[in-house]
């Protein structure tokens, strides 16, 4: 049965596969009609997503997407949320899957909800976050703004936007160099000359003053 | 005879004192009357004790704002036309620059009353990835050539919280099983021996808690450096440079203003974002979102909710400097380096 | 007195202590290099920023760090506090226990007090950053929770102190007049609560800094305290000795270089003592990590810079070889022997209360790490340059102040 289906997605696939990969599959309806996801469900070739490993690996496929309409999901607080995808949605519809998240991780949607998870960043009115890179290596988010007063704190990225919801543990970024905490003293040889002869003439002239007879 | 040549000896010595004190006066007149008033008064004292009466919603450092803004913005436009005689004016260099001196607003923003902010570090969360030292420095103006960072993150080991056995040059490796990494800038102390000590109430802790430096009391006898336990405060050993390009127009009077040569600066929680409403950079570059940042009088925040969660400590309490920094072992780990990838 | 004496007696310093013969000349003009030389320095190179408003310069030319951030200049500053209050010590045996021989020899005291203190002002100048915005703010608003607000205070006024006791004396002696009782009592009364006082508010500078765990024991200011009194007398018993030399006229009885050597000798056994208190606290049971790694670093030489524990070294070892040459009655009473205690007090102290006293503090910082310190040549240069000011005025005034004192007491003292 399951020969049968996939034969019959065969050329569908071929034809959709020039776009990006995430575009290829979404949206489902694309190509599905409905989806049959059974209980023990852990891995699906076709669109490569593998529940075997990670820290998700406690799960089946069908304790978040539920059949037959697999892309919409259900949020903690009873309502259907249709699927977001990193790379292909906007902020707005990312933020919904918050909702999903938060069936399981509720405490950590709550830190989140009130700024002490995961990055924050602010707002200005009429203003633009331009991310420039600088001083060794940082990614420093440049905040344009007409006149810089009453910023908004918000959250600055989705759930899905840092974790990969199948396989959801962050690897660490890089490490940048590091720190200078001791400034090189300039070169002194000319100091060092300058000295030694003052101190040399001094010397001599105080050494005579002394030599030349001192009984009174 | 003697008597003569000493009475001669005399008038020579009384006449060259003459000479040399009519030079002294008449070089002494010729100063710029401004230059000179600069030096004999470089702060007025009613600025500092508050007998200024400060105007509806401005702080009572506006007039030393204002005028510290006309001279940076003179600075940066001289530095920024000698960058467009360099690269040509139409080199997208001299535009952003010369956009970037018109930019320029140094703010005076007082305290919001009843506001105290602090900052929470999540420890098992923080890679040691420096980001934050770096955005810092990005966003606060801090000298280039000697390098000023006010964040450095050590690297610790997770049994042995001891700041001694601490190492601040570790590399790429991080972060490496079983060591933490603890950033470590200024902690904003309740009773902040730093404050103690300077002799010219030069840096004090505001009302919203945020300890400042005044630039311009600043005496540079580094009495303060000498007196933290937690190696917060910086010194800039010479005259500061910025790169035009990397100038963060929005500067604080008592924050990130550019400093002169000889005086102490330290992290002063971005008081040129947080008092309109935004969060350090510190806080907004972190990858893994380690640090948080709030008013702790704010139920709805972040630092209520940490503290409730998670509980928090600080690092030397027996100093008794009651710092306002407080480090967590917040709920997840972020795994080590060297974990093979899955 | 009226104004116009009083004129009179400046000149009189002035003069008589610029004049001399053609060897005394040599002998400032050769200091005289060095100061310029010093001031130079100063001036045009560390303070450049300052003072010229370059580019170029600044602190960053001597070897000071964010972790090390005083050096030479306030270590430095701790030896000549010191010695600056022990200038009293003279004063206090003449007039306090009516010593006659002393009598002669006090204005000597007052006169080491008013180099030392100026060396001591100019070290602290030439150490902070915006030295013309201290001069000015630090009256403008003091914080009187900050010592060093104190500490200047104390300062100043111990020098003026000083300078009113020296213009008086020289005043007094001059018109060949006695030294009044109504002057005098008022005078030690202020002058010695404040001579103990100058090194006090330095040592508590210090000692009340829970940041620096060596430092942070009550113990700082009686070690300095005892170290002064060994190191200000001794300094003066080497400038008598030489004044016998060069000064037509001047002799100094043998009681004041007994009872000068019992003080240095006490004062050395109690600073030694001191050091073993300090010893025992740090090493027998303490465990507290930063404490034990930077005394370990003093004591041991255990890390960076390795002269700290050869100074250290140094003054227990010449300390020692000082007070026990001073028990043997030949070597107290010789002339050389009492040039080489002497010396070898001068130099002990100097080893223990300069670099020993301020760099280990700051060795592991706060963060853990080791930045080490070794002086910049500028900085050896400004500070040079400084004593070599500060001789100069000790020569200008002790010569003009002992010639005043030979002609009151007449040839046959």
């Amino acid at each position: 049965m399951q020969l049968v289906g996939i034969l019959i997605m065969l050329p569908m696939l071929v034809a959709i596969s020039t776009a990006s990969e995430e575009a290829n599959i979404y949206p489902c309806q694309k190509c599905h009609v409905t989806i049959n996801v059974t209980g023990i469900t852990k891995e699906e070739i076709v669109h490569n997503k593998n529940l075997t490993i990670g820290a998700h690996r406690g799960l089946y496929c069908a304790n978040c997407h539920k059949a037959p309409t697999v892309w919409i999901m259900e949020g903690v607080n009873g309502t259907a949320i249709e699927i977001g995808i990193r790379g292909i949605h906007g902020r707005e519809k990312l933020d919904e899957m918050a909702l999903v998240c938060a069936n399981c991780h509720y405490d950590i949607y709550q830190d989140y909800k009130r700024l002490a998870h995961g990055n924050s960043t602010f707002t200005c009115e009429g203003g633009k976050i331009i991310n420039i890179a600088g001083y060794k290596g940082v990614v420093y988010s440049f905040h344009e703004c007409e006149e810089y007063r009453n910023f908004t704190p918000i959250p600055a990225r989705a759930c899905v936007e840092c974790h990969n919801p199948h396989d959801p543990t962050m690897e660490p970024p890089s490490i940048l160099p590091r720190h200078n905490y001791i400034a090189p003293t300039p070169e002194q040889d000319n100091v060092v000359y300058g000295t030694l002869a003052v101190a040399i003439t001094a010397m001599s002239l105080v050494v005579l003053a002394i030599v030349r007879g001192e009984r009174r | 005879m003697k008597k003569k040549g000493v009475n001669s000896r005399r008038r020579e010595l009384l006449k060259a004192t003459a000479v040399g004190l009519g030079a002294g006066i008449v070089s002494f007149v010729a100063i710029e009357k401004d230059q000179l008033m600069k030096v004999l008064k470089p702060v007025s004292l009613d600025e500092v004790i508050g007998l200024v009466e400060a105007e509806e919603g401005l702080g009572k450092y506006e007039k030393r704002a204002r005028e510290r803004e006309e001279e940076i913005k003179k600075m940066c436009r001289a530095e920024a036309d000698k960058t467009c005689l360099d690269k040509g004016e139409e080199s997208p260099e001299c535009v952003e620059a010369r956009s970037r001196c018109e930019k320029i607003v140094v703010k005076a923003t007082p305290p919001k009353p009843g506001t105290r902010f602090v900052m929470a570090l999540d420890i098992n969360k923080c890679i040691g990835c420096r980001r934050c030292a770096y955005a810092c420095v990005m966003e606060n103006n801090t000298d280039r050539d000697t390098g000023i960072e006010w964040i450095h993150v050590l690297e610790l080991h997770r049994d042995d919280l001891e700041l001694l056995n601490t190492n601040i040059d570790y590399g790429e490796e991080a972060p490496r099983k079983d060591y933490v990494y603890i950033p470590m800038a200024c902690m904003h102390c309740d009773e902040p021996s730093c404050v103690y000590v300077c002799p010219v109430v030069a840096t004090w802790k505001e009302d919203d808690g945020i300890v400042v430096v005044d630039y311009d009391r600043c005496i540079g006898c580094r009495y303060c450096i000498t007196a933290c336990p937690y190696g917060a405060r910086r010194f800039n050993w010479k005259k500061p440079r910025v790169p035009i390009l990397e100038l963060n127009p929005n500067m604080h009077i008592l924050g990130n203003v550019l400093r002169y040569p000889h005086v102490v600066e330290k992290c002063i929680y971005c008081v040129q974002r947080t008092r309109d409403g935004g969060i350090p950079a510190c806080v907004e570059v972190c990858p893994v979102g380690a640090r948080s940042f709030g008013d702790i009088n704010d139920p709805e925040g972040p630092i209520r909710r940490i503290l409730e969660r998670y509980g928090a400590f600080v690092l030397r309490p027996e100093t008794g400097n009651k710092p306002m920094f407080f480090y967590y072992f917040g709920p997840a780990r972020t795994p080590p380096r060297s974990e093979k990838k899955r | 007195m009226d104004v116009k004496s009083l004129v009179d007696t400046v000149k009189y310093i002035l003069v008589n202590g610029l004049k001399g013969s053609k060897n005394y000349y040599l002998f400032l003009a050769g200091l005289s290099i060095i100061m310029v030389y010093g001031i130079y320095n100063w001036v045009f190179v560390q303070h450049a920023p300052i003072f010229l408003k370059s580019e170029y310069g600044g602190l960053i030319v001597t070897n000071l760090t964010d972790s090390v951030p005083w050096g030479i200049y306030i270590a430095f500053f701790i030896f000549w506090v010191g010695v600056a209050a022990a200038g009293i010590v003279f004063g206090l045996i003449a007039y306090v226990f009516n010593n006659e021989s002393f009598k002669k020899v006090a204005i000597l005291g007052e006169v080491q007090a008013i180099a030392s203190i100026i060396i001591v002002l100019l070290l602290i100048i030439a150490d902070m950053g915006q030295p013309l915005r201290a001069l000015i703010l630090m009256p403008q608003l003091p914080n009187l929770r900050s010592m060093l607000d104190w500490d200047f205070l104390v300062l100043t006024g111990y020098l003026l102190i000083n300078i009113i006791g020296l213009l008086y004396t020289v005043h007094m002696y001059r018109q060949d007049k006695p030294l009044g009782k109504k002057f005098i009592i008022p005078f030690i009364i202020i002058a010695a609560p404040f001579a103990i006082g100058i090194h006090t508010v330095t040592a508590f500078i210090s000692q009340a800094l829970t940041a620096r765990p060596i430092w942070h024991s009550p113990l700082l200011a009686p070690r300095y305290v005892a170290t002064a009194f060994a190191s200000g007398p001794a300094l003066l018993l080497l400038v008598l000795l030489v004044a016998e030399k060069y000064m037509k006229g001047f002799r100094v009885d043998e009681d004041v270089y007994r009872k000068t050597m019992y003080v240095i000798v006490g004062s050395m056994i109690i600073g030694l003592y001191f050091s073993l208190s300090e010893a025992q606290e740090l090493f027998w049971y303490t465990n507290e990590p930063w404490k034990k790694a930077q005394a370990e670093l003093l004591f041991m030489g255990k890390g960076e810079p390795g002269y700290l524990v050869v100074l250290f070294a140094g003054w227990i070892i010449l300390g020692t070889i000082s007070v026990l040459l001073a028990l043997i009655p030949k070597y107290r009473n010789s002339y050389w022997g009492r040039v080489v205690i002497a010396s070898l007090v001068i130099v002990a102290v100097i080893f223990e209360k300069t670099m020993t006293i301020i760099v280990p503090a700051f060795i592991p910082d706060p963060l853990g790490r080791y930045v080490t310190y070794y002086p910049s040549p500028i900085e050896y240069a400004i500070t040079i340059g400084i004593h070599a000011l500060g001789l100069i005025i000790y020569a200008v005034l002790a010569k003009a102040s002992l010639s005043v004192i030979v002609e009151h007491y007449g040839e046959k003292s």
